[in-house]
């Protein structure tokens, strides 16, 4: 029968009610009528019978504490998660640099105290340099550079 | 300023925990059904269950909670699934068929697949169909699943598949025909007579 391509295709969708009630009257009239049909019928019955009689398969006892376990363990620490760690420690690092920046130039614009000193007045005798009596090596000495003698 | 931003990428709120613990504790034996029957034996079907929550508690602020907890949790288990089969797919294609192309060393393998899902499942009463069910293509498999074993409805798994109710049908006919096939290939007597 050329119509049985198709009743055929849609043989499961007919044993799962999953068509309305005209076609699902079709399907029953072509399956009372056709042997192969009927055959295909009664065999995918079966397998979707064997499918939803299958025994439950119980899990292990301690499966479920295993899987809280797994589930909860970033809880423990701190909840937030590597993306959010990156982010805020660029934020803060950010704005470290900016209030830093902010406060040197706070200082020069007034005037260049707490021993900062425009590079144009930087003289070569700004760093003083003296002997160490133990190993005879020299020894760079911190000096004031807007106080350093001429 | 800083706190709202950590606050923006952490983990579910620590009030939704209770909520997720208990939908836990209520649909994991459900659950546990589902990725056995999807992976056909034990250890793989306790890696999907876990992998599944993790999953789906970093995900839990999307969960629409009108929706049924478990059609959400099998759309992230069948992802979950047909990655690591594809994944799996991949890898035997390469390492297996391809060999070593700079070397040009192939190799050959025994086909011993057959005696590995035995011994995987060889203590099992339903171990023709557990074996039928791992034969079949894995999208056929888990649209067949979600019919026979949850009864879920045509609809459901097009939403739990992400795919048309068309799609949906095809693939439970294909699925079932294949299992069919297998059946009376492999194991002759194990398709017995249902009554009306």
């Amino acid at each position: 029968m050329s119509n049985c391509h198709r009743i055929k295709s849609l043989l499961s969708a007919y044993i799962d009610r999953e068509m309305t009630g005209e076609e699902a009257y079709l399907m029953r009239e072509h399956i009372s009528q056709c042997a192969s049909c009927e055959l295909e019928f009664e065999e995918l019955r079966r397998v979707k019978h064997i499918l939803s009689t299958l025994p439950s398969v119980e899990p292990s006892d301690d499966l479920l504490d295993q899987v809280k376990a797994t589930v909860f363990a970033d809880d423990a620490a701190p909840s937030i998660s590597k993306k959010g760690i990156i982010v805020s420690t660029s934020m803060a690092a950010a704005m470290l640099f900016l209030t830093f920046a902010l406060m040197q130039w706070i200082q020069v614009r007034q005037g260049g105290t707490n021993g900062l000193v425009p590079a144009d007045e930087m003289v070569a005798t700004d760093v003083r340099t003296v002997g160490d009596s133990a190993s005879g090596a020299p020894v760079y000495m911190p000096v004031n550079l807007a106080s350093a003698p001429e | 300023m800083i706190v709202s931003w950590i606050k923006s990428f952490s983990k579910p709120a620590e009030e939704r925990k209770p909520l997720f613990e208990k939908l836990m504790s209520d649909s994991y034996r459900q659950a546990y059904q589902m990725a056995y029957r999807f992976t056909s034996n034990r250890v793989d079907a306790e890696d999907l269950l876990q992998e599944t929550y993790v999953r789906a508690y970093r995900f839990f602020h999307r969960y629409d909670e009108t929706m049924p907890f478990t059609s959400w949790l099998y759309r992230i288990m069948t992802n979950i699934h047909i990655d690591s089969v594809r994944k799996n797919s991949r890898l035997r294609t390469v390492s297996i068929d391809q060999g070593n192309p700079e070397t040009g060393t192939t190799w050959e393998i025994a086909d011993d697949s057959k005696q590995a899902d035995h011994s995987l499942v060889s203590n099992s009463l339903d171990e023709p169909f557990q074996l039928a069910l791992k034969a079949m293509t894995p999208e056929f498999r888990m649209a067949v699943i979600l019919a026979d074993i949850d009864g879920m409805s045509y609809e459901e798994i097009a939403d739990v598949m992400d795919t048309s109710v068309g799609t949906v049908r095809s693939r439970i006919h294909r699925g079932r025909k294949q299992m069919k096939e297998y059946l009376q290939a492999s194991f002759p007597d194990s398709l017995p007579e249902v009554s009306n």
